[in-house]
């Protein structure tokens, strides 16, 4: 096994993520000791980095979480009734056009077709008449 | 706290806990929160902030952040998941500070990047450790790493990640997080040579 691949495998085994075969191919590997005990010398000799926050960072975390639940507290309390009154006008804004405004073109449009039948009648007693007057014979005019 | 002798940290019954008594106004219990991770979280966002101050910050609006969207969490340790926040959010406050830049581009003539410049700001050169103490060259020389391997590193060693939590902070594959701690391993092998060879004596 090359060695890079027994560094990985040991890497895994540091973490406990070895699968069982890969666990047997490392045993199986003669220099996999030297190298675990080489690895293990390294890692023990990384430092730790003891250093710790500021005193006050509980006090400052949990001063910024009340303040952000403030602002949100804060902002649902002034938005919520203006977007409320505002959906509320939208409704009732709508609601009224479409009373006012949907009647309308249906008055309109009978209206026209009133004026358009009183009109097609004179025309047609007009032509009637027209014919009446051209024609040699009486003859009724829904004969010919 | 070392990743060798360090009882492995889960979100566990205790986190349901105290989160839960937090929600219902225990204080505390936020305290104590803090108090049980903050070895670890505080040591890794140190190693990648611009000293104390910046560290404090961030470490501040990790809480924050966590606590905010903890309705979001859905993984088994919490301590992973505060270090994803803290990768995230450094990732966006370093290319906030500098737009134009990336974060392992070289940015200077001597060819250093960003995040060489960020670390050598705060941590001394090895002719200021002196050379002697193999932790502190250890600690010098993984500061020359670039970000990615430097951030495998010092998950594996000062947090005691696994390689699955590792690739899950980092949106990447095992084999990739893996790799790069490889390569981490293999230049502090190269920078630290003469060092190594005492650690091959004591593996024989």
């Amino acid at each position: 096994m090359k060695i890079r691949k027994i560094e990985k495998l040991l890497l895994l085994e540091q973490t406990g993520e070895l699968s069982s075969r890969q666990r047997r191919a490392l045993n199986a590997c003669p220099v996999a000791q030297a190298k675990r005990d080489e690895l293990k010398a390294f890692c023990a000799s990384v430092p730790a980095i003891d250093i710790e926050p500021s005193p006050w960072a509980v006090t400052k975390i949990a001063a910024r979480l009340r303040e952000e639940r403030r602002s949100v507290v804060s902002f649902s309390k002034v938005w919520k009734p203006v977007f409320l009154t505002a959906a509320c006008l939208t409704l009732v804004v709508s609601t009224f056009d479409f009373n006012q405004t949907s009647p309308a073109p249906v008055a309109v449009a009978v209206a026209e077709v009133g004026v358009w039948s009183a009109q097609f009648e004179e025309d047609l007693v007009e032509l009637e008449s027209l014919i009446l007057a051209i024609s040699d014979s009486s003859l009724d005019i829904m004969e010919m | 706290m070392k990743v060798t002798d360090r009882e492995r940290i889960r979100m566990d019954q205790d986190d349901a806990k105290l989160l839960s008594a937090y929600r219902k106004g225990d204080a505390e219990a936020l305290g104590a929160l803090v108090e049980k991770y903050k070895g670890p979280l505080y040591g890794f966002i140190y190693k990648f902030s611009e000293g104390r101050e910046d560290a404090d910050e961030v470490f501040q609006e990790v809480w924050v952040r966590a606590i905010k969207n903890m309705s979001r969490y859905r993984q088994k340790s919490l301590l992973s998941w505060l270090f994803r926040i803290a990768h995230n959010l450094m990732i966006d406050r370093i290319r906030r500070r500098r737009p134009e830049s990336s974060f392992d581009v070289p940015m200077s003539p001597d060819g250093l990047a960003l995040s060489d410049h960020l670390a050598s700001g705060r941590l001394g050169p090895d002719k200021e450790t002196g050379g002697r103490d193999l932790g502190r060259r250890i600690e010098a020389a993984a500061e020359k790493l670039p970000s990615d391997q430097r951030e495998v590193f010092w998950l594996r060693m000062q947090a005691g990640l696994s390689f699955k939590e590792i690739a899950k902070i980092q949106k990447c594959s095992i084999n990739t997080a893996l790799a790069r701690m490889q390569y981490a391993l293999s230049k502090l092998r190269n920078e630290l040579s003469s060092e190594y060879a005492e650690l091959q004596e004591v593996g024989r």
